[in-house]
């Protein structure tokens, strides 16, 4: 069997492609998405970590970040949505109203 | 049943007390009770309610001296011309009655009690305070009639006599000092308290702040007294003074700038006299003081308050008299400020200015008696010289009140003929300060200036021959403008306009009561200092002598270098007008006597001569003579100009530099605006981060993480497992075994509780695994792991 390590390996390898995604693409759907990758790197090295010492607790946690995750996707497409709607663009670039007026 | 016995636990409390709350009740309720019930009772309520308050503390004063059994005596002293020690009971010993109120401040080892005394000193003040103050109040009644501040004015008035009565009664100089601020308080408030008009106003400021610069002498002289007797208390600085030149105050270690901490102590206190009592140089307030009600000139301006100066150093005599050279400058000051205000005083044209400046001068009369060591004199001036001065006052109020509140004597003449009462008891307070025979005036000022000529000054031979001469000259220039007033007021023709003359021009019976009274007082008071040298003073002894002689024992006692009295007791020689046991010889005494009355006399005569029927033609011709002088009285000898180009122009010039530097750059622009001005630069450098775009903060999040978590895995104290590299008794970072926290499974109902670290359990032993999740200790590869696996 593989040793932890690949496993970690691989949750950072989604970890990090789904940080990338989050800071370089500009449509929200595929940040949302970015953002799921992330969550998924982070429940495989918890599922990992679990294996590695035995007990249950990192595979819990991997339910309740997948549960939150669902939620959070539900909510946040919610938004993108709504946001959609009123400017008709996905754009995060876009969505600088909270900005200082004098800011660049 | 027997004779009920009255045991009020604090009797002196309520002298002051009881003014106290008449005016709070005043400044409380008087407006309220005006608004509710109409102006009519609201002016009745205030001044009973005023009256009433000053009568109780008169009437307390009165019988807690004056009482046969329990009292200080004054009445067994009438009758047989001794004093007696007090029945001894709680508080009461000796001389005197002492009442410890309360703690009051409490710091370290020292402890200032509100502590009141009445002895045979503030005992005969607090009676001429209170008796001269209810006569005034009376007064008031009638002349603040018309007036819309009415409850105010008694309120302040109440207000002074409360503070005054404190002043006196203090046992200690911090609660003197209270007293001391409160009277400079009450006399502000009155003197602007028609506070509206400008000029008024200002007069009041102006005495404020002159007070203040006596006020700080009072408090650095508190201070020096502080710091070598450790206490303020009047007993402990008197017995602190009782060894003479043994005392700590003059010893080499407590000398403050190369003088004995007495001497610098009494001038700062003097300094503080100077302030409050209108001697030179700090007298300028007095005259302008004259904006106020004529009531309050009588009682703050003249009777009582300005006596607070004479006051504190006889209270104070065992200190001063270890201070010869403040003696002298003393005695210098106040023979000099008679004579200077009295010049003034008889160019001037406004009824209550003369009054003032006349007023300046008898306090300079005091003032050479403390100086020369006449404590008793000093004393004895100031009680006759608060009824004749309150007398002379009230009667100027009246006439003032008569002529429409026009105080222009230029503009008076012969109101005699229409107001008899005032006229007689104006022209007995005349005679009285001119210094007339039989009158209380010429006992008072004929021992002044007796022992000014008599007694010693240990720090300068001649003091004594200079002091006599001033207050002589000043006695025949007091008895010139005093009969000049008198004569341009009463005498003569009306001078004004007729219908004043018909309409106004009469006497008012409240007015003229309070007068009576206290011209029956500047007639009589002087034989409580009869002197010796005249008939029958083995019926009449000088009682006051004797009333003060607790008082004034201590200093009396010194000898040598500190003696007071005559140059036999300062160092053995004998002078021309002293007997061999060191008494002022009768005939000696009967010739200065005759010497003052003859210089009063030359200048009543003189005032008869020239304004017997109104300002004259000899008068005028007299003025030309002397022009510049008489241009110099007329202007106060330019004293306030002078203090206008020494000290007010050089003071708005410095408050104007401070404002212009200090304030508008250094404070506004450089503190207040480089605050604000980094706070604004700080914020558009940190305005650039919040920019909005959302990816922008992920970096910087990122890039936080990283940096935290970087600086953990680098940091050897926390992210190493096992001991510390590098510190070898350290056992291990945060983690020190891995594994981490152990959850007990057993409450979720996952089976038996994990046994902790089964230490090196052989496989045989255990029980084949089902479930390979639960599986304990299990690498992902399937072999058993030690005791930790490490990194």
């Amino acid at each position: 069997m593989a040793s932890v390590t690949s496993f970690l390996y691989l949750a950072f390898g989604l970890f990090f492609i789904g940080m990338v995604g989050v800071l370089v693409r500009r449509n929200v759907l595929i940040v949302l998405m970015s953002i799921e990758l992330m969550l998924n790197g982070a429940n495989v090295a918890l599922v990992a970590f679990s294996r590695l010492w035995g007990n249950l607790e990192g595979q819990v946690f991997a339910m309740f970040v997948m549960g939150i995750a669902a939620a959070e996707a539900a909510v946040g497409l919610a938004i993108v949505v709504s946001l959609f709607r009123a400017r008709a663009s996905a754009n995060v670039d876009g969505l600088n109203l909270l900005r200082d007026g004098r800011g660049d | 049943m027997g004779a009920p016995t009255i045991r009020l636990e604090y009797t002196l409390l309520w002298i002051p007390l009881f003014p106290l709350l008449g005016a709070v009740f005043n400044l409380l309720f008087g407006g309220l009770i005006a608004r509710t019930f109409g102006a009519r009772i609201g002016k009745e309520s205030a001044h009973l309610v005023a009256i009433a308050a000053v009568a109780f503390s008169c009437f307390l004063t009165f019988s807690l001296v004056m009482q046969p059994g329990q009292g200080l005596g004054f009445l067994h002293l009438l009758q047989t011309g001794e004093i007696r020690e007090l029945i001894p009971g709680p508080g009461r010993s000796g001389h005197r009655i002492v009442e410890q109120i309360s703690p009051w401040i409490i710091s370290g080892e020292t402890i200032v009690y509100v502590e009141l005394m009445l002895d045979h000193l503030s005992g005969l003040m607090c009676m001429i305070i209170t008796g001269v103050g209810l006569l005034i109040h009376v007064f008031s009644v009638g002349y603040m009639a018309k007036d819309d501040g009415y409850h105010r004015y008694f309120a302040y008035l109440n207000l002074f006599m409360a503070s005054m009565l404190i002043l006196v009664l203090a046992k200690s100089l911090v609660l003197t000092f209270v007293g001391w601020e409160g009277v400079g308080l009450c006399s502000y408030l009155l003197i602007g308290f028609w506070f509206t008009d400008e000029a008024k106003a200002t007069a009041g400021r102006k005495a404020f702040i002159t007070n203040r610069i006596g006020d700080f002498g009072v408090i650095v002289g508190m201070l020096i007294l502080y710091a070598v007797v450790n206490s303020l208390d009047y007993d402990a600085i008197r017995s602190a003074c009782a060894t003479a030149a043994n005392s700590p105050l003059l010893a080499e270690e407590t000398a403050v700038f190369g003088v004995s901490a007495a001497t610098a102590a009494t001038l700062f206190l003097f300094l503080g006299c100077t302030g409050k009592s209108a001697q030179l140089p700090l007298y300028v307030w007095l005259p302008d003081a004259m904006a106020g009600p004529t009531p309050v000139s009588a009682l703050i301006h003249a009777a009582t308050m300005v006596t607070a100066g004479v006051y504190l150093i006889v209270r104070l005599n065992f200190l001063f008299a270890l201070a010869p050279l403040t003696m002298a400058i003393i005695a210098l000051v106040g023979g000099v400020t008679a004579l200077f205000a009295a010049l003034i005083a008889v160019t001037q044209t406004d009824i209550k200015k003369v009054l003032a400046y006349s007023t300046v001068s008898q306090l300079g009369y005091m003032f050479l008696a403390v100086g020369m060591g006449a404590w008793v004199s000093a004393i004895f001036h100031v009680m006759t010289h608060a009824f004749f001065k309150a007398c002379l006052f009230l009667g100027a109020g009246a006439v003032i009140e008569a002529c429409h509140h026009n105080q222009d004597v230029r503009t008076m003449g012969g109101l005699g003929a229409k107001m008899p009462v005032t006229r007689a008891t104006f022209l007995i307070s005349c005679l009285a300060i001119a210094g007339v025979p039989a009158f209380s005036g010429f006992f008072s000022k004929d021992e002044i200036l007796l022992h000014a000529y008599a007694y010693a000054s240990a720090w300068s031979p001649g003091l004594n021959y200079a002091g006599y001469a001033l207050g002589l000259v000043a006695a025949a220039v007091t008895a010139l403008y005093m009969f000049r007033l008198y004569f341009l007021t009463f005498e003569g023709s009306w001078r004004g306009d007729a219908q004043t003359w018909e309409k106004h021009v009469k006497e008012h019976g409240i007015l003229s009561l309070p007068l009576l009274v206290l011209a029956v007082a500047a007639t009589f008071a002087g034989f409580l200092g009869y002197p010796h040298a005249l008939p029958g003073h083995q019926k009449l002894p000088h009682l006051l002598n004797r009333w003060f002689e607790p008082v004034v024992e201590i200093s009396h006692a010194f000898t040598g270098e500190f003696a007071i009295g005559l140059r036999q007791r300062l160092d053995g020689s004998s002078e021309w007008f002293a007997d061999a046991s060191g008494h002022i010889r009768a005939d000696a005494e009967l010739t200065f006597m005759a010497i003052s009355v003859g210089v009063a006399g030359l200048g009543i005569v003189l005032a008869w001569r020239l304004y017997r029927h109104g300002p004259s033609e000899a008068a005028a011709a007299w003025a030309a003579r002397f022009g510049p002088l008489h241009g110099l009285s007329k202007n106060g000898f330019y004293v306030d100009q002078l203090y206008e180009a020494l000290v007010l122009r050089p003071a708005s010039w410095l408050a104007m530099l401070l404002h212009r530097v200090v304030d508008e750059v250094v404070i506004g622009m450089a503190a207040v605006g480089g605050v604000s001005t980094t706070v604004r630069a700080s914020g558009a450098v940190a305005r650039t981060w919040h920019n909005g775009s959302v990816r922008r903060y992920l970096v910087v999040l990122v890039g936080g993480v990283v940096l935290v978590l970087g600086m953990v895995y680098f940091n050897p104290r926390i992210s190493k497992f096992g001991p510390n590299a590098l510190n070898p008794t350290d056992v291990g970072g945060l983690r020190p075994q891995p594994g981490g926290v152990k959850l007990d499974w057993s409450s979720y109902g996952f089976g038996a509780p994990e046994q902790p670290e089964a230490p090196t359990p052989s496989p045989a032993g255990r029980a084949p695994v089902v479930d390979p999740v639960l599986a304990p200790r299990l690498a992902p590869d399937g072999t058993p792991m030690p005791n930790g696996g490490g990194r």
